[in-house]
């Protein structure tokens, strides 16, 4: 066997591969032209064949370790991350992602934990004769100060108006925080905390503008700026750490619900106890994957929430418009949730039939 | 699940079996590379804010916006590159760039699936999102109760989850990675790609003494070849004690004097395997099966299809 003269007929063509690798690497597929893809995919085939028979060729080891090296990169050119499909993004958007929230136990779960803290605490902080130092423990009595302060002139005189760079700012700021809350929501507890932080401070800083202690003028400017956006932004946070959450627990408990999977993702199911329903049991890690598959488009959902609350946030809640309206603003925006999550949302008989 | 006494654990090479069903072996990008490759990017993230910033100030440009009107524009448009570059400056390459980013790419890494495939948009975005909690446990200290006579918010960011969850798994995988099911691997461009050569005149005439009916068995194959492309690293001393193990029993077999060079005759035995013009098992006409197909282009296709080859061997043989 001439082991030594096989290789270097060979090796012309390896490397004729690893040029052509190279300069797909560099360039745009449609720039090399359709004789060089060809060749390439010749190419690959023969050196995926040379991989093939070099144990039975007895091919040395580094020589091997070359082949696999070579196979692998032509294999990473050949192919590609995918483009992504964005005339499904309607459908996903409107009929899955309401579905999948109004049916999600996180996002429920965290609605409840939410508004629940966050009435709590507003109770608490605007009765400031029973419980006198509650608002400065949780939100600071500096950020009190400041807050008193920041609203003291009426909202259209107090930052120049409405501005772009308003908008970008409230669109960095707090969907960085959405980000963040559903992020650490994999760790279920860190996720819970955030939360119910939020929801403290949030509201004991509602309860305190509407408490005794402040001035009235001062209250009505709060109240004047929050409204518009408050419907979008409040619901953006609760649907952020509920999926969070929703990965989190799929980390916890590798139970998955058999009606809300796809056909190919059915594994052997196991009947629960507890409800009538069948249940399919996953390795934790795949359990973790899916989670994050069914996360990731409430979170998107939020991140939307997040953009159009700041746009709010940023061009109506600071202009000069007359309360009213940006009391009709808010009511518009709770109905367009409503509409989304109950209306879209209600399961229907034709998800079964399409799942 | 690998066993543990699998070679494959312990070198982190990971075997992708590719749709033209072959196997090869990614190596997996351990910490280290991967740490100074997020340290690369996040220079170079540096280096591009720096930039901004210098045209901003030096080269005048924030001051002809704001002659034209347009501070405010800028500002916002600031704001949200920013915004797009802390969260998802990564994820952006990865998509793009099919699994690399700058700092990837210059320490030869790349992001592929579990299954060695490409990633997609969802995947690049999981995987960096997550990127965050790889800081954890940060220590923030929330409530004002808390925070007496502090700075108004001290973190703690620890990196803990970024440390400890990749020792748990086999493909150094972060939380982001598991969660999205992605690896990192090592895809080399630039390599030495050589067999060694015998420059020993002793060892040729040694392989003529080995016996022709001889056909070395893989493993020794194997590991004859490995010691001989390394050999050069050694000491003679040092030489003589590794090829002791498999010298003696050779020597044994082939009835050959016992003080011959150990060493010379693992040469000997590489260049019989893989450079003598005799053939290994004594035949002559497997020589012809070997000769590649140069000229024209279309027979790689008998080549590729193992089952077509093995036919044909099969009915020359037959011949």
């Amino acid at each position: 066997m001439k082991v030594a003269q096989l290789i270097e007929k060979r090796r012309v063509y390896w490397q004729e591969l690893e040029n052509l690798c190279a300069q797909m690497a560099n360039s745009r597929k449609k720039s090399i032209g359709a004789r060089n893809i060809a060749r390439f995919a010749m190419l690959y085939r023969a050196a995926c064949a040379d991989l093939a028979l070099a144990d039975s060729y007895q091919l040395p080891p580094n020589i091997v370790d070359y082949l696999h090296k070579l196979v692998g990169r032509a294999h990473g050119q050949l192919y590609r991350s995918r483009r992504v499909d964005w005339s499904k993004i309607g459908d996903i958007l409107f009929r899955q992602i309401p579905r999948e929230i109004f049916q999600d136990r996180c996002v429920q779960l965290t609605f409840w934990l939410f508004w629940m803290v966050f009435l709590l605490a507003g109770f608490m902080a605007a009765n400031p004769d029973r419980f006198p130092s509650f608002a400065a423990d949780i939100v600071g009595a500096e950020n009190i100060d400041m807050y008193e302060q920041m609203y003291a002139e009426a909202p259209s005189s107090r930052n120049n108006g409405p501005t772009a760079s308003g908008a970008a700012f409230y669109v960095n700021h707090n969907t960085g925080i959405g980000i963040k809350c559903f992020v650490v929501g994999i760790t279920v507890i860190g996720g819970v905390c955030v939360l119910l932080y939020n929801a403290a401070v949030l509201g004991a800083t509602f309860g305190h503008m509407a408490s005794p202690n402040v001035p009235e003028e001062v209250s009505e400017h709060f109240f004047e700026f929050v409204t518009a956006h408050g419907p979008f932004e409040l619901t953006a946070i609760v649907l952020a750490a509920g999926a969070g959450l929703r990965i989190g627990f799929s980390l916890i408990s590798p139970y998955h619900k058999e009606e809300s999977l796809q056909p190919d993702e059915i594994l052997e199911g196991e009947e629960s106890l507890f409800d009538k329903s069948r249940q399919v049991a996953y390795e934790r890690i795949d359990s973790l994957r899916m989670g994050a598959k069914r996360a990731l488009p409430v979170m998107g959902a939020s991140a939307i929430l997040f953009i159009l609350a700041a746009m709010i946030e940023a061009w109506i809640s600071p202009s000069p418009l007359p309360e009213q309206a940006k009391q009709v603003v808010a009511i518009f925006c709770s109905g367009l949730l409503m509409v989304y999550f109950i209306v879209l949302g209600y399961p229907r008989r034709d998800s079964d039939a399409t799942g | 699940m690998v066993a543990p006494w699998n070679t494959e654990a312990i070198d982190s090479q990971f075997k992708v079996v590719t749709p033209e069903n072959i196997a090869f072996n990614y190596q997996v990008g351990g910490p280290f590379r991967r740490l100074l490759a997020f340290l690369l990017d996040l220079a170079i993230r540096g280096a591009v804010i720096l930039a901004f910033f210098l045209a901003l100030s030096i080269a005048g440009l924030g001051s002809a916006f704001a002659n034209a009107g347009l501070e405010d524009l800028m500002f916002a448009l600031m704001t949200l590159a920013a915004f797009f570059f802390n969260w998802f400056y990564m994820a952006a390459f990865e998509y793009w760039w099919n699994g690399t980013t700058p700092g990837k790419w210059l320490l030869n890494l790349r992001v592929t699936t579990d299954e060695g495939e490409p990633i997609n948009l969802f995947q690049s975005a999981v995987r960096n999102l997550f990127r965050y909690v790889d800081m954890w446990p940060m220590v923030p200290l929330p409530f004002a109760v808390m925070r007496e006579e502090m700075t108004p918010e001290p973190i703690v960011v620890t990196f803990l989850f970024a440390l400890i969850v990749p020792i748990f798994n086999q493909r150094f995988q972060r939380i982001g990675d598991l969660i999205a099911g992605t690896m990192v691997v090592i895809e080399d461009r630039s390599w030495l790609m050589k067999i060694a050569k015998i420059e020993d005149d002793r060892a040729r005439l040694l392989a003529d003494y080995i016996p022709p009916n001889f056909v070395a068995p893989r493993s020794m194959v194997k590991a004859v070849a490995t010691y001989v492309e390394r050999r050069r690293y050694f000491t003679t001393a040092r030489r003589r004690e590794i090829a002791r193990h498999l010298a003696e029993p050779l020597l044994d077999q082939f009835g050959l004097p016992a003080d011959t060079s150990y060493d010379l005759l693992l040469c000997a035995l590489y260049y019989r395997t893989f450079l003598s013009k005799q053939s290994v098992d004594g035949t002559k006409d497997d020589a012809q099966l070997l000769e590649n197909p140069t000229q024209r282009p279309q027979d790689y296709s008998a080549a590729a299809n193992p089952v077509n080859r093995s036919e044909t061997e099969i009915e020359e043989a037959r011949r």
